[in-house]
């Protein structure tokens, strides 16, 4: 079993190299196993883009599940309103699936100063989806969740109290300030 | 209908070096502007909001007011070392600003116009965009304002001697915009600091409610804000640039528009479709729509309700700034500054294009408050040649221009857009012209074809050159009848020498053999 999730890694791996130097470059936040994911998932989808292409046009397998596997593509912004076949579902690109993540999203929407801050910013806690708190940075965004992405009302980048560092570095001061003359409490 | 009422005049006003002019406006009398006040020397000069009244600045720091009805002076006040002067929207105040000679001097006074008496007077060391203005005033002057460090001073503008009624502390606070009509809320900006998110706060101007922002809305990457509050106040679309780009795209730096309501609605980016900087937006004037130009050339247009919902799109082609007509339905798209200066006139009620046009090398473009003509100037200290100003009207049609060795300034006095009619006589004449619609996605600068409309309204693009001709053209008919004229046409009547003499042993041969056969024939028989 180890040794099968291992072999499965090295191949990942492989296909990652294959991907070009621009696009590491560009996404090059996300780790490598990060872009073997998407690679395995878009190439199940091409998989099924491809078996679904090979059936007849009125077969209402073809029909149901192409139909479905559009509107998939097009809920998370994958595919734009003008493109409503099963070949587009075949030209999309590893670069479409990674500019969908909640990572991307929030740096291009200026809600971080960079794209590492932005990763940094989902994981401590302080993006909200809707009314949701979303921590992770691989989470796809849906289009229509797409305007609905902001700080959290509890951070303190989104209208709530201070944060851990400055409560404590207050009521350090405010110690200070009071028991000055007196002897130093111990502080933790 | 105010068909009882008679609407105001148009008028322009023109500014040279040193002297300036107000001409009564169109429709013009013998195509030529009567001029209503003649060449008055000035530094220069501005309406003020509401176009009751004139700021004129004379050299010497003498400031004079003018009634713009009668286009008389009623105040000249002099003012030494006058740095900036403005007006308050409805006329009622001057504001001056003068160079400080001393730190205790309070340089910027605030004048009352119709009494010539200052009511106030504050200490302020520098001007720069975002605190001049010192006091803003909303534009029915119900509020009026001043941002200080960390705070924001309320007046009431109605007796300046009460000084500041109450203030609302906004820690950070590095610029602010007043709503216009009405002048009940303030947007409040506070840039980025040690790693807190710059935001977008709106208050109220209201004292009893002010302890907390109404709505809310915080972003990292932004270095300045620019305010476009509604008519009705709804809400406050606000561009926020950053000098530097981080997805390297651009020079430039970034710009994102984000719309944020006062009911908290909407709170957030408009989503754009097209990557790139916001090149305008504009409310239109009835304030419950928007146009937005955005993404990089050819830059695409659309049009937002004020939910921020898409209306229609105006398709792609070189424009980057919106200018909506004050009666409402019409809109200019105009591709000035760096452009070659393509304008489109759309009718956004019928979504339908009316016009194109070139205006190249203007610098400032206006609607007349009628809506009926749109004025573009070519002004110097930004081109120093082909000065001019060039009147059209609503559909593109050039109606005027006039070159100017210099032109500093040529604006339309404002006017409430009440006062005049509707635009009905245009939209009757426009439903009989054959203009193809437009398709979403097609490219605004394909429609824009000014052979797609029938009527001699649209002006066609400049006479292109005589085509050139290569020689072994010179045979063709049409170049025949250029060169030969009258003389090709009566060819049958004159022939060449040559051409007459195959002719007559032609007919010869054929009578000969005529003739034989005949003969022959007869031989036979």
């Amino acid at each position: 079993m180890g040794r099968h999730l291992r072999s499965q890694g090295v191949r990942m791996r492989r296909s990652v190299l294959m991907l070009s130097l621009s696009l590491l470059v560009s996404m090059a936040y996300v780790a490598s196993v990060s872009c073997g994911r998407v690679q395995y998932a878009l190439s199940r989808i091409r998989n099924a883009a491809r078996e679904l292409l090979t059936l007849d046009e009125k077969n209402p397998k073809r029909i149901f599940e192409g139909e479905a596997l559009l509107r998939r593509m097009k809920r998370y912004g994958l595919l734009d309103e003008g493109q409503d076949k099963l070949d587009y579902v075949l030209a999309l690109t590893v670069e479409n699936f990674l500019s969908r993540r909640l990572q991307t999203i929030v740096f291009k929407r200026g809600m971080a100063k960079s794209i590492h801050h932005a990763r940094v910013l989902i994981r401590q806690r302080h993006i909200r989806v809707g009314r949701q708190l979303v921590n992770v940075p691989s989470f796809m965004v849906r289009v229509e969740s797409e305007n609905h992405i902001g700080f959290s009302l509890t951070s303190p980048f989104g209208g709530g109290g201070p944060g851990r560092v400055k409560r404590k570095n207050q009521k350090a001061a405010a110690k200070k300030a009071a028991g000055g003359d007196g002897d130093e409490e111990d502080e933790e | 209908m105010s068909s009882v009422q008679q609407s105001p005049a148009l008028e322009i006003l023109v500014r040279e070096p040193d002297c300036f002019s107000i001409w009564a406006g169109p429709p013009f009398p013998n195509s030529k502007p009567t001029s209503k006040l003649e060449k008055t020397p000035c530094t220069s000069t501005k309406f003020s909001e509401d176009g009751s009244k004139l700021l004129v600045t004379k050299p010497n720091g003498v400031v004079s007011i003018y009634n713009c009805k009668s286009l008389t002076e009623i105040r000249s006040f002099e003012v030494p070392n006058l740095l900036a002067s403005t007006l308050s929207p409805c006329g009622t105040y001057l504001q001056t600003f003068q160079k400080s000679s001393s730190p205790q001097e309070k340089n910027v006074m605030v004048w009352n116009v119709e009494s010539g008496v200052p009511v106030y007077q504050l200490l302020q060391k520098n001007m720069s965009k975002t605190t001049w203005p010192s006091i803003q005033f909303s534009s029915d002057e119900s509020t009026a304002c001043r941002m200080v460090t960390n705070e924001i001073h309320f007046f009431d503008p109605k007796d300046f001697s009460k000084g500041i009624i109450y203030k609302l502390r906004v820690p950070g606070v590095a610029s602010i915009g007043i709503s216009k009509a009405p002048g009940s809320y303030l947007a409040a900006f506070v840039p980025e600091a040690k790693g807190m998110p710059a935001s977008v706060q709106i208050y109220s101007c209201n004292k009893d409610l002010q302890t907390q922002p109404l709505a809310r809305r915080s972003f990292f990457r932004c270095s300045s804000v620019q305010f476009h509050w509604n008519k009705d106040s709804f809400g406050v679309l606000f561009v926020a640039q950053s000098d530097v780009d981080k997805t390297n795209q651009s020079y430039y730096g970034e710009t994102k528009l984000n719309y944020l309501t006062v009911d908290g609605s909407h709170e957030g980016l408009v989503s754009l479709k097209k990557e790139g900087p916001v090149h305008d937006v504009q409310w239109s004037i009835s304030g419950s729509e928007f146009a937005v130009v955005y993404g990089f050339m050819p830059a695409k247009a659309t049009i937002f309700d004020k939910k921020c919902k898409v209306l229609f799109e105006l398709g792609e082609g070189p424009y980057n700034t919106i200018r909506w007509n004050p009666k409402g339905r019409l809109l200019c798209l105009a591709g000035f500054g760096n452009l070659p200066g393509n304008m489109a006139f759309w009718d956004c009620s019928e979504k339908r294009l009316l016009g194109s046009t070139k205006a190249e090398c203007s610098v400032t473009s206006e609607w007349s408050p009628d809506g009926h003509y749109f004025m573009t100037a070519t002004t110097a200290p930004r081109l120093q040649i082909d000065n001019c100003v060039k009147i059209f009207h609503c559909d593109g049609s050039l109606y005027f221009t006039k070159m100017f060795d210099r032109l500093y300034q040529a604006e339309w006095k404002p006017e409430a857009p009440e006062k005049f009619g509707e635009i009905n006589g245009l939209v009757k004449s426009l439903g009989g012209l054959k203009i193809e619609e437009p398709r979403k996605q097609a490219q605004g600068s394909k429609v824009a074809q000014p052979s797609s409309s029938k009527t001699a309204n649209v002006s066609a693009p400049p006479a292109k050159p005589a085509a050139y001709r290569p020689p072994h053209a010179k045979n063709a008919a049409v170049v025949q009848q250029e060169l030969f004229g009258g003389l090709a046409a009566s060819g049958s009547g004159e022939m060449s020498k040559n051409a007459l003499r195959n002719k007559k042993r032609r007919e010869k041969q054929r009578e000969k053999k005529a003739a034989e056969a005949s003969g022959a024939g007869e031989n036979d028989n």
